[in-house]
């Protein structure tokens, strides 16, 4: 164990399944809305840089700030005129490295490399490509039909839009001690 | 928050607003309302603005989760914690000043300094040709204001192994002090402490008088720390479970903030597409809204290789747990509770699992036995859903002992302890020829020796009158005192035995060897915790000696809880000890307690050697530190007379022993 490990202890790098995805969804992005201006390029690059670092070391801050700059290159090329499908599953990706790097590294933290955790790393990967596929899918073939749309339209979609992230924003309870 | 009460008012409010945006795309002329095209900007530009204070908390959430400590490493501290130095003193400048004393010391005692020169030397840098380390001593140099050593983590038992501060450090270490123009502070305490350990080296020359004062103000500095790893709290009785504690992760926390993003900057662009991503943030934010948190029912088994072993064997653990409820729990991490003085060498206690209701699932792995008997702790175990938004905490007893019984190697019949250990030479038998029972030499017949003496054979065959004599044979008193209080628990690394275990070892093979010589021998223990075996001599007495070394709470295999009350022990103590008893003190000497005692005992007139297994490493410069400290207070004992016999870790008694009686000092 003593090889395997660090000197001592537990190797407690992030999860290599997890990692493994969260690396995979990056480069997706990167492919995706990389290539429509010299501003995605960028920040997709360094999103992809901040994030994958962020991986490999087992640091929270850098993923999240790496989802980040991910989703301003998304923005960007959105602002460039990329195709819609492309926009959408990037935004999706995005959000999909975030939860599942930071899920590589939170297990990575607790349990270590040397426990076998895929099948948890899988559960919660699934669940969230699972939402993601769906909510993309289902506005992406709502919306396929027209691509302009009537003022009224998108004032309301922008209220409602706030308003339900808003309210579905999960604060949370605290906690109650057993 | 006052959200929260109109968080239903506004869901409702949200998919109505929805719907009617739907249906004026789908059928424009169902809806005949007209809005000016200019306010849509307005409102994206609010809904951007609107991220800013959701991003704004995102930021100050905690992510919370149970950080556990390490079950896989004993707990046992480095010498560098119990003299607090790994995480001592946030102040950086008591931090340095703590050094110059150290500092101060060993150049009086191995420079050749004298106090006042000591401290020109080191305020001028003269001292070391280390350009670093004599900056760092002198007082003229500005601390940077951000110096700080890590805080030693104690409570997840790594505090030993601050590889940043190692003193080769890391290759990514050495990186940054390439592309740091100048090294930073942490860096030169690293290297004025490598070279003060290097002083430690030379043997010792100058005797200041003065010295006595700063070792006086060094050892009141240091202290015992309390250990103490992560709570487990209060156990449920076996098999039993209560509720657990439910906490949020906060790992979701901040995801609307995409959707505000996109939906304001598609609508300002006139992007259709970022738009639409806005709704995945929408989507995820719902699933995260309808998560629940899980209260499950579980069952562990733990299943020991066997209950009863020798220190050293492998022993192979074998855990199943068990989903009691009718619930799934798709996220279940286990970490099982490793006895704390055992070491896992094989495997690892940590598990991760999916159960369906009545599913089992089980993991394996390996400990090293060691001296002691040995509680397992209940199970930790963390649930959360699908979506990680609730984490759930629980721990789960499984009674399980493991024990192990110290095995006394046969003594080497040729040990002679008494003469190694330097005991008072008025004492026991010496080389004197007298009255005894064994007998000695012959000498020539002197006027007045009795009768009874006289070689009668040696006179009927030569004529010569001679008397036989006989080893003078009487009983010493020899106590020994085992340095077992909280900071005598110490080791080189996670992984070696400690202190404690060793001393306990080599105390019970002693025990033999000086009964043989006719000495009679007791035992106490210097710890909160009561061990007293009054000196006798017969026939069952080195059984009942070693019967306490192997069972008495005092020698467990983990560090009192309490605190020992130097002056209460010391006191019960003298009235027990006889007068003309002889003190064997075994000790780490990791802490000023026991040169006290050894002092004390000396100054009282019992004769007193100590013993002392090293515990200190030099992989960081605050072991190196504390390997200071510890030679500085050995020098005291010995230049109070006070004979110390060093004692190292991969050393056996014997060697120790065998060294001290062919004359040496160390």
């Amino acid at each position: 164990m003593t090889e395997r490990a660090g000197q001592y202890g537990v190797e407690r790098g992030p999860a290599r399944l997890s990692q493994f995805l969260a690396c995979g969804a990056g480069l997706f992005v990167l492919g995706t809305v990389g290539f429509s201006s010299t501003l995605s390029w960028l920040l997709a690059l360094s999103g992809a840089v901040l994030a994958g670092s962020g991986l490999f070391f087992g640091r929270f801050g850098s993923v999240s700030a790496g989802a980040l700059v991910l989703l301003l290159a998304v923005l960007a090329a959105g602002t460039a005129g990329a195709p819609t499908l492309r926009v959408v599953s990037a935004v999706a990706a995005t959000v999909f490295l975030w939860d599942v790097g930071r899920n590589a590294i939170d297990v990575g933290t607790q349990l270590g490399r040397d426990a076998s955790t895929v099948r948890i790393e899988l559960i919660h990967a699934v669940g969230t490509l699972y939402v993601a596929g769906l909510v993309a899918g289902l506005s992406y073939w709502l919306f396929s039909s027209s691509v302009t749309a009537p003022p009224v339209a998108l004032l309301a979609l922008l209220i409602a839009g706030t308003v339900l992230a808003v309210a579905f924003e999960s604060h949370g309870t605290t906690s109650r001690s057993g | 928050m006052a959200l929260t009460d109109r968080r239903p008012w506004l869901m409702t409010t949200g998919i109505a607003i929805l719907a009617l945006g739907v249906a004026a795309i789908v059928a424009p002329e169902a809806v005949p309302l007209s809005v000016s095209p200019n306010l849509v900007p307005l409102v994206a530009v609010l809904a951007l603005a609107l991220a800013y204070p959701v991003f704004v908390r995102r930021l100050r959430a905690q992510r919370t989760f149970r950080r556990h400590g390490d079950p896989e490493l004993p707990a046992v501290r480095s010498p560098a914690d119990v003299e607090r130095i790994a995480d001592f003193y946030e102040h950086d400048t008591w931090k340095r000043h703590h050094l110059q004393c150290v500092a101060l010391d060993v150049l009086t005692q191995h420079g050749e300094y004298s106090r006042p020169e000591a401290v020109r030397a080191l305020d001028r840098g003269t001292w070391t040709d280390d350009p670093y380390a004599a900056t760092f001593l002198s007082d003229s140099y500005i601390l940077e204001p951000w110096f700080s050593l890590p805080r030693g983590d104690v409570q997840t038992r790594r505090s030993l192994l601050d590889d940043e501060y190692a003193v080769d450090p890391p290759a990514t270490a050495r990186v940054r002090a390439l592309i740091a123009p100048e090294p930073g502070d942490d860096y030169r305490y690293r290297r004025a402490a490598t070279e003060l350990d290097a002083y430690t080296e030379t043997p010792l020359t100058s005797r200041c008088p003065l010295h006595r004062r700063w070792l006086r103000r060094l050892s009141a500095m240091s202290g015992t720390e309390r250990g103490s790893d992560g709570a487990t709290g209060s156990c449920p009785p076996d098999g039993t479970n209560t509720e657990g504690d439910v906490r949020t992760t906060n790992h979701w926390r901040g995801i609307s903030a995409v959707t505000l993003a996109c939906v304001s900057v598609g609508v300002l662009v006139g992007n259709p597409a970022l738009i639409l991503a806005g709704s995945v943030g929408v989507g995820f934010a719902a699933y995260t809204r309808f998560a629940r948190p899980i209260q499950p029912q579980l069952r562990v088994e733990r299943d020991v290789s066997r209950n009863r072993a020798d220190p050293g064997d492998r022993v192979d653990v074998t855990v199943t747990v068990t989903n009691e409820s009718d619930r799934v729990l798709p996220d279940l991490r286990l970490i099982d509770g490793v006895p704390a003085a055992l070491p896992v060498v094989d495997g690892t206690p940590r598990h991760g699992a999916m159960l369906l209701p009545g599913a089992s699932s089980s993991f394996s792995y390996a400990v090293e036995a060691r001296r002691g008997t040995h509680q397992f702790e209940p199970l930790s175990t963390c649930v959360r859903g699908v979506s990680g938004v609730y984490e759930t905490e629980l721990a789960v007893e499984s009674r399980t002992v493991l024990s192990a019984e110290p095995d006394w190697r046969p003594a080497d019949g040729s040990l002679r302890p008494t003469d190694a250990l330097a005991l008072d030479p008025g004492e026991f038998p010496t080389m004197r020829g007298g009255d005894g029972v064994e007998f000695f030499t012959v000498r020539e017949y002197r006027h007045g020796d009795p009768l009874g003496r006289i070689d009668w054979n040696r006179r009927a065959r030569t004529g010569e009158l001679t008397t036989l004599t006989f080893r003078e044979y009487r009983a010493a008193t020899v106590v020994l005192v085992l340095d077992a209080h909280e900071a005598a628990y110490a080791a080189t690394e996670p992984t070696a035995a400690h202190t404690v275990d060793r001393m306990v070892e080599g105390a019970g093979r002693l025990v033999g060897p000086l009964l043989r010589d006719g000495n009679r021998v007791g035992l106490a223990a210097f710890s909160p915790l009561d061990c007293w075996v009054p000196p006798a001599r017969n026939r069952t007495h080195r059984a009942h000696v070693r019967k306490q070394l192997a069972e008495s709470p005092a020698f467990g295999p983990t560090p009192p809880a309490s605190e020992l009350s130097y002056r209460a022990w010391f006191d019960r103590f003298r009235y027990r000890l006889p007068s003309r008893a002889q003190v064997v003190l075994f000790s780490p000497l990791t802490d000023p307690l026991p040169v006290e005692l050894a002092r004390e005992l000396d100054a009282r007139g019992w004769s007193t050697t100590v013993i002392s297994p090293d515990p200190t490493a030099d992989r960081t410069a605050a072991q190196r530190i504390a390997g200071v400290a510890r030679q500085l207070r050995v020098e005291t004992l010995r230049e109070d007379g006070v004979p110390v016999r060093e004692w190292a870790p991969d050393e056996s008694l014997d060697a120790v022993l065998a060294r001290a009686s062919s004359g040496g000092t160390a």
